[in-house]
Order: structure tokens, then C-alpha cells, then sequence
């Protein structure tokens, strides 16, 4: 406390001061993250979004209503006819558990909020969570002014708001608060070595394992810290604590979910953690006979030891992997290691646009300036290397990584950034204002006489560029929030179920096709009504259309997704076959060529085509039979013949070619190919139009029955 | 310890194990943590430039176009593609982001610096760095998405 230093705030303490400041900045990081995902609630109406969101809301209600006990036995027929789906082993329930945990209590307060609601607002409460465990994760990681500035960028990060805005209920939503979470307890227990801490720790990491599949991100990072600390020689007894506890508790908790089951001693991306786990007794077991034994018969008994049981772990373990009983890493994951994997092997992986490589303006539209000072951040870090900085570093490095391997996991990426970020921005500026204190040139030139004249000159010439950088420094974080306030509003806030436009004059055009269509699916259609449609969009028909479906956005039977792609990829009589293998009643596909929608079914056709001939039976569809001889793919009167008789463009283009959809036009111009359909008049055989939303964007078709008389 | 290990594998043939003076190689250590830190900095700069992606994609090196007078232009950035590429245009983003970096870096080691000479040709190389970053990639990013920025307050169309 020096006289010098005015309290801004009158008869307030330093203290004082430094926690209101630190309450209030807080308080404001809180309010912003929320309030910054709820662009859509406000243009549209509280709405969930996008696909999978709404099996999430499905299973949440059915909870909250139905009790947990048959929430897990629940075995769900409306899906995958004939399969059917084993729900209660085939999520995680964490969302779904936290959701209705919510909705309980706000109910028995009688604040009698719907399901819906809750689930809309439960992923901005959770990033308002996030920010304040960012801010104490990275207070423990390096200081509070560094902890302060990553919770006040993790607010408004657009790579975090992209899976976390009002109305996306998803597990990401969850999952990246109890990430942070999660490490946050692994550096306490780290720092303190107690077992306190690291229960915790386990605890934490159970809540992880049951909100989100990215949970073996966690199980493999921590384990490599534990590694890179003994390669650099800071294993210690507290490493050895919190390691042990966090793995027994952490693996035997997180098996309690059916979804995981017994995959963490099973499957190979959880063997790292095993094989620390032994390495961490092995060492610690070492540690204890080198100060009990005498040099030259440890020497002895270390050598033989090492020798023989590194000789018993390679080939056990090459043993065990060679005959199945440890799997080798699956589709997924494997498409990290070697991103060639999924495009060459599995079409469905590698279709998904999530899956697909980043390039460098997803990084920059996602982070902005945290792009510059997360190389800055690592150096500070690298500057000071302790225990916990070796963490952040390998949990820097590995995300970069991988948020270079597939555009989803920048998620994974954001917090990150915004700790480094936060760090070099905190560590930068207090180097620098330390120029600008006066009472400290003060003192400096008093004391010195004879070289009055240097000191002065070099501190202003100091202070000149101090003030020049923090300058530069708070232009760079201004331009960091109106970017990210643009990103939020312009491209992460779009309900993607309800679409707008802007008409010609300048007024907003709303096309609410989906739930219209959904709605019409669930009041004319026969309760046990099947339908047929492209996986996309599975989830929402059994959300809002409450009918049977034949496949969904789960994706773990290609098979029968495949003869899904092919009844679509064929023409009308084979189509019809494969129709009544499944029982189907009605079909429904999405269509964009009145409205200029690009993400319609004709665009998805070609993954229609190569998932469709994937299997044996579908080995008749070949993907150059659709092409022109040229090699286009072209809907115009160019076309190739296979492609203009299929049931897919029947079904997309019936009564079309009598449309006029833009001036200047012929009639049947489809806007998003910009093409005139190549064949224009022609009759269904086997379907019969059922309904066509206001823009034509969803087209329902009612499968015919069998013939009263023999042949057609 | 490579010794025993060798001498091990001789005797459990049965064959007397010869006098060896085997080590591991001098260079064989832990690196130091500059390398360790240089080698994070070249994977940061290969995963933000987008190496995976021209990998998968092999998009071309740069683009080309024919203007109103029928030349061939070159173009280096890909319009209107959030998650698309060429692949200069990559390795020259990535390139700029990290000099951003290394700007901020090299301020905070030109105060470790004694003599105000040196410092000042430092701090004014940092600064030109950080601002080189900064605007270069907000350059690229308004030439690849024309509309970035606007309708912040007007509520104009596009």
C-alpha cells in the first residue's frame, strides 16, 4: 500500500479494491456469455435447433417425465424399423440427467418453466459456469489478472458459441464446463498432492465421462502429463497421489456408464492410461528400494527387474492385441491419426461436414486475435516451466493439433486458446505498465544523481513504447469483441430449422416449411405410420412428427442406411421393392430448388449413392452412372439417364416443370443448380403426392399399395 | 543398461558374451525445452495453415480466372468458402498469424535487453510483427468474405 497510489474508490482498501474488481469483472463475463447466445431467441422465438438437439429434448422429456429407472431400460421401437434402438445403452445421459435435474427443481420452487425451455437456456447457463471455471482454472495455472482476461474471451470465443448458443442442446453444451472442470481438480490435486483433490478429481471426470464421447480426449492428456513429467524428471510423490487416486476412481466410476461399459479396459485409445498407471507404481516402487537397499544390489535388482517386466508388458500386450481381446483404436478416433482413413474407408464418417479438415479461415473466423498470442502464451509458459505449465502446454499443442484434423473438435480448441491467450495478454501487459507506474520513476531517479540524465531519457523512450503497446493491445482485444459479436450474430445464430431471407425490397421473408411439413406428418398419417427419409433427418420427424422412421442421425447400421440410399438411388420399381421390404408408408425428402436451399437432398445425392453401393446388395449402383460422360454432375437435360429415372429426382421435380421460380426464367429452373430440369412431365408410379410445404422445401410422398389384381 | 541388455540377449543363446563397451548414442538425450518449444511452434504453424486439409482435399496452389479482356488472372484466396483453401493461401495466413505471435514475443524479450539501442530496435521490430499479423490476416479475411464487418449497426442487405 504506497501513499501515492490514489484509491479510486475513496475510503476502500487495495484489497478491497482488487475484489470488487475482480467480482465485477467476473459478474460481467458471466452476464455476457449468456446473454451473447441469444441472437436467435430474440429474432426467432425460443426454438431448439438444428438435428440432433431434438433426440436430446425427445429423451429429456421422456425422463422428466417417465423417471430415470425406465429412462434406462427404454428400448425405443419408433426407430430404425425393424431394429429398434436401445436408448439407455446407447447415450450419454449426463445432459439429459442435468436437464431434468433443472426442471425438477425450478418445478418445486413452482417457477413452472416447460422441458423446452429448459433445454433452449441450458447451454448458455452453462457457458456463463464455464467463464467463471476458466477464471479459476487459470488463476491456479498462472496468475489472477491472466485468469480474469480468459474467462472475459472464453465469454464471448465464437469456437465455444458455435455448440453452445440458446437453443443448441447438445452435449457439448455440458461437456466443455465439466472438461474444464475436471482439470481444473487435476491441477489442485497436482499442486497439493492430496487425496482430497483427486477424488474430486474422479468425480468430476464421472460427470465428464457421462455428458460427452470426447471424454477420451481427457483419459489420454491426462495420462501424458503424468508421462512427460516423468520423462522430465518432476515425477514426484504428489504426481504419484494424484495420479493413482484420479485413475482407480476415475475408470471404476466411469465404467458405471452402460454406454461405456467395459470399453476402458477393453479398447486400445484407453490403454495409455493403463500403462502410466503401471509405469507410476513401477517408478514409485523403485523410488522406495533405492532408499532402503544398498547402490550395488539395487543396481542388480533394478537392471533384472526392467528387463524382465518390460519384456512381459510388449508381449502381453502384443499378445492381446493380435488375438481381439484389446480392440484396436475405432473408425472415429482412428480418423485423427490418419485423416486419409475415413475418405477412403467409411463414407459416412468422412460425409458428416463436421469431420472435415479445418483450414486456416475456420481457425481465424473462430478465434481471431487468439490466434496471434496463443504462440505468445506458450512462451511465457515455456518460460516458466513448473508441473502445471507442462499440462497446459501438452493440452495446447495436442488440441492444435487436432482442431487441424476435424472442424468440430475446435471446440476442444477454444478454451485453451483462451487460457494461453489470457496468460500472454495478463503476463505482457504487467511487464509493460510497469513503465507507466510514476511512483516508481520517482524513486528511480532520486536515487541515482549521476546518471539523472540516461535514466530519464530511457524512461520516457520506455514509457513511449509502453504506452504504444498497451495501446495496440487494448485495440486488438476492442476488435476481438465487435468480431466475435458479428460471428455470434451473423453466422452461429441461425435456428437452421426455421430459414430467412431477404426479398428484393429489403423485407424479411420467414420459411417455416420444417415444422410445418412435421406438424402436417403428425396430424394426417396413422399413429404406426412409417416413414422413409434421409438420415438427417430422423430425429426431428420422431421429435415433431411423432411417427416411426426407418433411420436417424445415430448412424450405427450402414447396412440399413445403405438400402435406405439405394430405395432412393433406384428407379421405381426396384425402389418400390425395397420399400415394401421396410414397410414404408410414406417418404419425404427435402427440396431447395424453389428457394435456393442448398443443403436439400439432390445436393446430399451423391453420398446417397456411395453409401447406397457400399454394401453387396447395393452393388449394382456404381457413382459414374449418375455423371454426364463428361464427368458433371448435371440435373439439366445433359444429365445422364440413370440419374433422371431415379426415384430421388422423381420425387424432387414432380410437377416442377410448370413452376416459374425467377424472372427471366424458363419454367422448372431449380435455383440452387441453376438448371432447367432436363425431364419435365412425367407421372408417379408407385407414390402418390401426399403434402408439399408453402416453398416446396419438404415434399411427403404416400407409398401406393399393392395392386387389387395381379400384374400392373 | 544397453550393455545388460545386450549381454542378456547373448547369454540366453547360450554364446559366451563378448567384452562390449555398447552405450546409447551422446545425442540421445531429453531435449531442451527451446526445442521442445520451436518444434510446438512449427506443428501450431502446419495445423493452422491448414495442412491436414490440403492433405484430405488437395485443393490447387492457386486459382485461376479469365477477366473482362479474356487474360488469365491469377487468384490467390478462395471467396466466399469459409472452410475452403488454396494452398498458398493457407501457408500465407499461417505465416502471418505467427509472426503476430512471435511480435508479441519479441516485445517482452526486448525488456530483458540492457542498452537502449538495442531495445528500441526490438521493441519497434515486435511491434511491426504484431501489427504485420494483425492486419495482414484481416486483410485476407475481408478479401475471402467481402461482407465481414458490415451490417454491425446498419441494417443494410447483402
Amino acid at each position: 500500500m504506497s501513499g501515492s497510489v490514489v484509491p479510486v474508490l475513496g475510503r476502500f482498501s487495495v484489497e478491497k479494491q482488487e475484489s470488487l474488481l475482480k467480482l465485477s469483472i467476473l459478474s460481467i463475463s458471466v452476464v455476457l456469455a449468456f446473454s451473447t447466445r441469444l441472437f436467435s431467441v430474440l429474432r426467432f422465438e425460443s426454438v431448439i435447433h438444428e438435428f440432433d438437439p431434438y433426440f436430446n429434448y425427445r429423451t429429456t422429456r421422456f425422463l422428466a417425465e417417465n423417471g430415470f429407472y425406465s429412462f434406462h431400460n427404454w428400448f425405443d421401437d419408433r426407430a430404425w424399423y425393424p431394429l429398434g434402438r436401445i436408448i439407455g445403452g446407447t447415450i450419454y445421459p449426463g445432459l439429459m440427467v442435468t436437464a431434468s435435474t433443472i426442471y425438477h427443481f425450478l418445478n418445486s420452487l413452482n417457477i413452472t418453466l416447460d422441458v423446452r425451455e429448459v433445454c433452449v437456456f441450458l447451454a448458455p447457463l452453462f457457458s456463463s459456469l464455464t467463464a467463471i471455471m476458466t477464471y479459476l482454472l487459470t488463476s491456479e495455472l498462472h496468475s489472477v489478472g491472466a485468469g480474469l482476461c480468459a474467462a472475459g474471451m472464453i465469454a464471448i470465443v465464437p469456437g465455444y458459441i458455435s455448440r453452445s448458443v440458446a437453443g443448441s442442446y447438445d452435449n457439448e453444451g455440458i461437456a466443455i464446463f465439466c472438461m474444464l472442470f475436471t482439470y481444473y481438480l487435476w491441477i489442485k490435486s497436482v499442486k497439493t498432492g492430496n487425496i482430497y483433490w483427486a477424488a474430486l478429481c474422479s468425480v468430476a471426470y464421472f460427470y465428464m465421462v457421462s455428458s460427452w464421447g470426447g471424454y477420451v480426449f481427457l483419459i489420454n492428456i491426462i495420462p501424458l502429463h503424468v508421462l512427460v513429467l516423468m520423462i522430465c524428471g518432476r515425477f514426484s510423490h504428489k504426481t504419484y497421489i494424484a495420479y493413482s487416486t484420479v485413475y482407480t476412481l476415475g475408470t471404476l466410476l466411469s465404467m458405471q456408464i452402460s454406454f461405456v461399459g467395459f470399453q476402458p479396459v477393453q479398447t486400445s485409445e484407453h490403454m495409455l492410461a493403463l500403462g502410466v498407471f503401471g509405469l507410476c507404481q513401477i517408478l514409485a516402487f523403485v523410488e522406495y528400494l533405492r532408499a532402503n537397499m544398498t547402490q550395488e544390489n539395487f543396481n542388480v535388482l533394478f537392471k533384472s527387474l526392467i528387463i524382465i517386466i518390460s519384456g512381459i508388458i510388449g508381449v502381453g500386450l502384443g499378445v492381446l492385441t493380435l488375438s481381439g481381446k484389446v480392440a484396436p483404436w475405432t473408425g472415429r478416433f482412428y480418423s485423427l491419426l490418419d485423416p486419409s482413413y475415413a475418405k477412403n474407408n467409411i463414407p459416412i464418417i468422412a460425409s458428416v461436414s463436421e469431420h472435415q479438415p479445418t483450414s486456416w479461415s475456420s481457425f481465424y473466423f473462430d478465434l481471431q486475435i487468439l490466434t496471434f498470442l496463443f504462440p505468445a502464451g506458450l512462451y511465457y509458459c515455456f518460460s516458466k516451466l513448473t508441473d502445471h505449465n507442462i499440462f497446459i502446454i501438452l493440452y495446447g499443442v495436442f488440441a492444435v493439433y487436432f482442431a487441424g484434423v476435424m472442424v468440430r473438435l475446435m471446440l476442444v480448441l477454444a478454451p485453451v486458446m483462451c487460457i494461453l491467450s489470457g496468460i500472454a495478454v495478463s503476463s505482457s501487459l504487467s511487464t509493460y505498465m510497469k513503465y507507466l507506474d510514476s511512483s516508481n520513476q520517482q524513486t528511480k531517479s532520486t536515487s541515482k544523481v549521476g546518471k539523472i540524465k540516461q535514466d530519464s531519457s530511457s524512461n520516457t523512450q520506455k514509457e513511449g513504447i509502453a504506452y504504444i503497446f498497451v495501446g495496440m493491445i487494448t485495440f486488438f482485444l476492442i476488435s476481438y469483441t465487435f468480431h466475435c459479436t458479428w460471428v455470434t450474430s451473423e453466422a452461429y445464430s441461425s435456428p437452421s430449422i426455421v430459414l430467412s431471407a431477404r426479398s428484393h425490397d429489403g423485407s424479411r421473408i420467414i420459411f417455416d416449411d420444417f415444422r410445418e411439413a412435421y406438424w402436417w406428418l403428425r396430424m394426417n398419417t396413422p399413429e404406426d405410420a412409417k416413414v422413409m427419409s434421409w438420415w438427417d433427418y430422423g430425429y426431428q420427424i420422431t421429435a415433431m412428427a411423432n411417427r416411426t422412421i426407418i433411420v436417424d442421425n445415430n448412424t450405427w447400421n450402414n447396412t440399413h442406411i445403405s438400402r435406405v440410399g439405394q430405395a432412393m438411388a433406384s428407379t421405381e420399381d426396384k425402389a418400390y421393392e425395397i420399400m415394401r421390404e421396410l414397410d414404408v408408408n410414406y417418404v419425404l425428402v427435402i427440396f431447395g430448388g424453389l428457394t435456393g436451399y442448398s443443403s436439400d437432398d439432390i445436393n446430399k445425392f451423391l453420398w446417397m449413392v456411395r453409401i447406397g453401393g457400399s454394401t453387396p446388395e447395393g452393388a449394382h449402383i456404381k457413382e459414374w452412372d449418375y455423371y454426364t460422360p463428361s464427368g458433371e454432375f448435371r440435373v439439366d437435360s445433359e444429365g445422364s439417364q440413370t440419374l433422371l429415372n431415379c426415384m430421388m429426382y422423381k420425387m424432387c421435380y414432380y410437377r416442377f416443370g410448370q413452376v416459374y421460380t425467377e424472372g427471366g426464367k424458363p419454367p422448372g429452373y431449380d435455383r440452387v443448380r441453376n438448371a432447367e430440369i432436363g425431364v419435365k412431365d412425367f407421372e408417379l408410379d408407385v407414390l402418390e403426392e401426399a403434402y408439399t410445404s408453402e416453398h416446396w422445401i419438404v415434399r411427403i410422398y404416400k407409398v401406393k399399395d399393392l395392386p387389387n389384381r395381379g400384374s400392373r | 543398461m544397453l550393455k545388460d541388455i545386450v549381454q542378456l540377449g547373448f547369454s540366453s543363446t547360450g554364446i559366451l558374451p563378448p567384452h562390449l563397451d555398447v552405450n546409447f548414442p551422446g545425442w540421445l538425450t531429453i531435449p531442451s525445452s527451446s526445442i521442445v518449444f520451436f518444434l510446438s511452434l512449427v506443428l501450431y504453424y502446419i495445423s493452422v495453415s491448414g495442412l491436414t486439409y490440403d492433405m484430405v482435399n488437395g485443393p490447387p496452389a492457386y486459382g485461376m480466372e479469365t477477366d473482362e479482356r479474356g487474360n488469365p488472372r491469377m487468384v490467390t484466396i478462395m471467396k466466399w468458402k469459409i472452410n475452403q483453401q488454396y494452398m498458398m493461401e493457407g501457408f500465407s495466413a499461417g505465416f502471418l498469424m505467427l509472426v503476430g505471435g512471435c511480435g508479441i514475443m519479441v516485445m517482452d524479450k526486448s525488456t530483458q535487453m540492457t542498452g537502449p539501442r538495442t531495445q528500441m530496435l526490438l521493441s519497434g521490430m515486435g511491434l511491426a510483427f504484431s501489427l504485420l499479423g494483425f492486419i495482414g490476416t484481416y486483410s485476407f479475411i475481408r478479401i475471402k468474405w467481402p461482407v465481414y464487418l458490415e451490417d454491425m449497426f446498419l441494417q443494410g442487405s447483402h
